[in-house]
């Protein structure tokens, strides 16, 4: 037990680098994973807690009008355990000179919804009496609209002077419209500011009239229903009024999804991150573990002459290992609930609320055990050798490498003597290689992924919207001057390509869904199957789900008191309506709807997208009957700054990634090559030289893992981010060449490999002849 | 040594930042466009914020003054075939359009494909002798012509974007239009339109005559 003690401790001392190393990086990992994991079933959780708490039902039905009797209607269908309704106004609204793309929902706090307000951090607060005259707010909407405690929300309920001003006193976590991927917003509203407003919309003439009336209606079905979800919602339209009266309607399912796409989308960011860590865990692990054999072979041969097992010594290398990888986890894991809160703090701007963190026991201690049988069964395959290792066969062996024999040339010193220990020491360089291909496809994979992100969230915009787009206009009357409308667009950017895209209510199969129709079909992003032509309609995979459909199915469609037979001719990508959408031709609408009216927004792709927010500004202030909206909608800034801001973590660790692997390798190899280098020094050259000689050996190796990575990750990205991403409702992904992408990792891995080579061989100013005369006493 | 490692991580951050900022830049505000993009007539050329010459999207343009002469047979070369019509929404009988090759026909037939739209129609003249629909598009007044009598079968674009078909002769109808096209072949076609217009009455639309629009042209 002594002797091992007394090994033991040698270990840590000589390993204490890479160890150290080894620790940090497994504290990373365990922090990443178990964060992520523990965000993402936290949230799922409390969210879906506030739904139910909030009284969300299984479906839930905007409907407009004062109709109190269609929840008494719904009451009475044999599958409805109970449905009740939320009385709101619909309204369209202006904050800080920015217009709101959807109508918000004005609803009365009154105490009987069990609302949770937050201060501007999403900490909760106490329940405030709202007054008369303001209005409380989802913190989603400070990222899109930059509004905040004391700015002025106008509600636009009509044309003539019936605009109602209320004043933003706080926020509220709103359980099911406050993620900024739901561009509907809730404001919560004294009782009397809602009698004014509804005051209004009766005394307002039917043609000046914006608002509405309406409600929500939820509906729960009952325990023993056999129906299924789409069942149950035709029974529901099929004996009532409601779709007379229906704005549109949600499964529970469906809105907990898009309240937690981005969550989702960040977790399975960070879980992507923390399996090329284990990676490279593994790699750095196992690198620095023979070179520990490697260094104590002598010693371990002593130590079996003399009796000692071979099995003991292996133990005392598991235990220093298995010791630290199980040290980092545990750190890693503490840590975890704190980074899991801070991200959940960050999350506060988009899913509108904060959540309540907690640690998922199970889960966790089941990934633990994972994570420990993952790391016990590497290390135990790692330390084989010591068990396999004859004292004779030690003391026989070269410790000083492969002899390689090559010319070195006196220009090319530096270069050449890099090669000849580069094959010297073939196995250690192939697990640097190893490691820069592994990052380098990881990067490459993030950099495309930011690149498709874009700067302003184009990719995201594009994959949520109906067609990419920079600037879409709606003439609602012929007076609109489009050409000069066009002139003025032009002259922010030239416009690039145009086509027209309406929107229009129709009924698939009698359920409810909104068409999007375009004159050039090639604008929708297909997913599979073929565009539409006139007698063919698209779905999403959220309607294909919904309705049971797939390709070559035969559908009803119907509106305007028409109805057509379309065969389904594909899956599209639109996340609008919270997919809840169909894709029609211009040729195929018009055989159920009037194609002449004013229902078309000419959409524009500008050379310079960026400009677009000025030229809709600029059109918006200027010119009366149209609807000017950008590729976008509220939060996304937000979303697309955490991206970036993730997207920039992820190389900052993986710069730390880098440092450590080369500290652990440069140790190594220093220790392997300190003869060598005295002997380099002895013959006159300088340390800087052999320094840079030394650094020249991690350029080589990285340089190719790096191009092999690159490579790998051009043939594969794509198709990986494409299955991850489809999870997450975003169906297609296509990343071209991209400076993040590819020219960074091409030329930002290898300068960080050198680099920190070259300042980690600042040992080798130590190294002088004395170290030649120490080897050869050995 | 310590120095340099952490010289290198702040450079590294630097880079970051840097490359962060780059990622979510905002453009300089270009400002207002000047008087001569609204209103073409005060400068000859558009020019963007950057100096370049803007695309041109005038439709108001003083250039069709200088065109405003001939006949609708002498629009220049013609597509053959172009379309495909059948009159009413129960209509079968295919007739075939030829489409003059000028901006207007051309920004029409964008508008079309390989399948049939069903194109409804709202004005129906028996005195006049058309049928008429705004249609949507962004069109020049370059090819506008003055006319003194049209043609059964001859289809024409309005200033404002009405498309008007008329489907009787109509001898000193007077008009200043765009020919964008015409029938290839007249004969019935006057009674498949009244026919069409006859069976339509009920419409619960209000629409007078339905067209199916389909182009034929590669």
């Amino acid at each position: 037990m002594e002797m091992r003690k007394i090994l033991l401790l040698a270990a840590v001392k000589r390993q204490k680098g890479s160890i150290i190393g080894i620790f940090l990086l497994v504290w990373i990992l365990s922090a990443c994973i178990f964060s992520s994991l523990t965000l993402y079933i936290s949230g799922n959780d409390y969210v879906k807690g506030e739904m139910e708490r909030l009284g969300f039902g299984e479906l839930t039905i905007w409907v407009n009008g004062e109709e109190s009797s269609l929840t008494e209607q719904i009451q009475a269908l044999p599958d409805v355990e109970k449905a009740y309704a939320q009385p709101l106004v619909f309204s369209g609204y202006e904050i800080n000179g920015g217009y709101s793309d959807n109508e918000g929902q004005l609803l009365v706090y009154d105490g009987t919804v069990d609302y949770r307000f937050l201060n501007a951090d999403g900490i909760r607060t106490a329940a405030p009496k709202i007054t008369e005259g303001t209005v409380y707010i989802s913190p989603a909407m400070q990222a899109s609209f930059d509004v905040t405690v004391g700015d002025t929300i106008r509600f636009e309920l009509s044309r003539k002077d019936g605009t109602y001003s209320l004043t933003v006193a706080g926020y509220f976590a709103d359980g099911f419209m406050g993620s900024s991927m739901i561009d509907m917003k809730s404001f919560l509203i004294n009782a009397s500011d809602y009698e004014n407003m509804l005051d209004i919309l009766r005394n307002t003439k039917e043609t000046d009239v914006l608002g509405k009336c309406g409600a929500m209606v939820h509906v729960f079905q009952r325990e023993d229903s056999a129906l299924t979800a789409v069942e149950f919602y035709r029974e529901i339209q099929e004996n009532t009024d409601i779709s007379l009266h229906t704005e549109f309607s949600y499964r529970r399912e469906s809105i907990l999804s898009y309240m937690l796409l981005l969550q989702n989308i960040l977790c399975g960011f960070l879980i992507a991150f923390s399996v090329v860590l284990t990676a490279v865990c593994l790699i750095v692990t196992s690198h620095s573990l023979s070179s520990l054999i490697e260094q104590d072979k002598k010693d371990m041969a002593a130590l079996k002459t003399i009796g000692l097992p071979g099995k003991q010594i292996r133990d005392t290398y598991l235990t220093a290992y298995g010791g630290v990888m199980l040290a980092g986890l545990i750190a890693g894991l503490f840590c975890s609930g704190m980074t899991a809160r801070m991200l959940a703090q960050g999350l506060v701007s988009s899913t509108g609320m904060l959540v309540v963190v907690r640690l998922p026991i199970v889960p966790v201690l089941l990934l633990l055990g994972l994570f420990l049988l993952l790391f016990a069964a590497f290390l135990m395959l790692r330390t084989r050798r010591i068990l396999k290792t004859a004292p004779v066969q030690v003391f026989q062996e070269n410790p000083g490498g492969k002899i390689v024999s090559s010319k070195l040339r006196k220009a090319f010193l530096e270069w050449d003597i890099a090669m000849r220990e580069i094959q010297s020491r073939r196995r250690n360089y192939m697990a640097l290689c190893l490691a820069s291909f592994v990052l380098a496809v990881f990067l490459s994979v993030v950099g495309r992924m930011g690149s498709w992100l874009g700067p302003n969230g184009e990719g995201l915009m594009n994959a949520f919207s109906v067609a990419d787009h920079d600037l879409g206009v709606q003439p609602f009357n012929r007076d609109v001057p489009m050409d000069e409308i066009e002139r003025v667009i032009n002259w922010y950017s030239p416009i690039r390509e145009t086509y027209e895209l309406a929107m229009e209510s129709v009924t698939v199969n009698g359920q409810e869904y909104e068409a999007n129709v375009l004159n050039d079909t090639e604008w929708f992003h297909l997913m599979e199957g073929e565009l539409p032509d006139g007698e063919g309609i698209l779905i999403t995979e959220t309607v294909a789900n919904g309705l049971e459909l797939g390709i070559g199915d035969t559908v009803l469609v119907a509106a305007n008191g028409r109805a057509q037979e379309y065969a389904v001719s594909g899956i599209y990508q639109c996340a609008n309506g919270m997919g809840s959408n169909i894709g029609m031709s211009m040729e195929g609408y018009s055989r159920i709807g009037d194609i002449t009216g004013f229902i078309w927004c000419y959409h524009y792709v500008l050379e310079d997208g960026t400009v677009r927010d000025y030229a809709m500004n600029y059109l918006q202030e200027h010119y009366r009957g149209i609807d000017v909206h950008t590729n976008s909608w509220s939060g996304l800034n937000g979303i697309v700054a955490m991206m970036h801001g993730l997207i920039g973590v992820i190389y900052v660790v993986a710069a730390v990634f880098i440092l450590v692997s080369v500290a652990l390798s440069t140790g190594k190899l220093l220790a392997y090559e300190a003869g060598t280098m005295a002997v380099y020094k002895s013959m006159g050259l300088s340390t800087k030289k052999l320094r840079r000689s030394f650094a020249f050996r991690f350029l080589i190796v990285s340089v190719a893992g790096t191009v092999v990575g690159l490579l790998a990750a051009a043939f594969v990205a794509d198709g990986a981010v494409g299955m991850i991403f489809k999870n997450f409702g975003i169906g297609q992904f296509h990343s071209g060449f991209s400076i993040l992408g590819i020219i960074l990792p091409l030329l930002g891995l290898p300068a960080m490999f050198f680099f920190f080579a070259w300042a980690f061989s600042a040992k080798l100013k130590q190294v002088s002849i004395i170290n030649l005369i120490h080897e050869n006493d050995v | 040594m310590k120095k340099m490692t952490m010289w290198f991580l702040a450079l590294l951050l630097v880079c970051n930042v840097a490359l962060l900022s780059g990622c979510s830049g905002r453009t300089k505000d270009p400002g207002e466009p000047p008087a001569e993009v609204i209103n073409p007539g005060q400068s000859s050329e558009d020019v963007t914020p950057d100096g370049n010459l803007s695309r041109d999207t005038d439709s108001d343009s003083s250039s069709s003054e200088e065109s405003n002469t001939g006949n609708a047979d002498d629009s220049g070369e013609v597509l053959e075939n172009a379309i495909s019509v059948r009159i009413g929404r129960d209509g079968t009988k295919e007739w075939n359009v030829n489409m003059y090759n000028n901006d207007a026909a051309m920004t029409m037939l964008d508008y079309l494909s390989g399948s049939a739209l069903l194109f409804p129609t709202y004005t129906y003249d028996e005195e006049e002798g058309f049928v008429a629909q705004s249609v949507r598009g962004n069109y020049t007044r370059d090819d506008e012509q003055e006319i003194a009598d049209v043609k059964a079968g001859d289809l024409y674009l309005f200033s404002g974007g009405q498309l008007r078909f008329y489907f009787k002769d109509m001898e000193g109808a007077d008009i200043t239009a765009t020919p964008v096209g015409y029938y290839t072949d007249v004969e019935g076609l006057t009674e498949a339109v009244e026919e069409a217009y006859e069976s339509n009455l009920d419409d619960t639309w209000g629409v007078d005559v339905y067209f199916w629009i389909t182009k034929t042209l590669e």
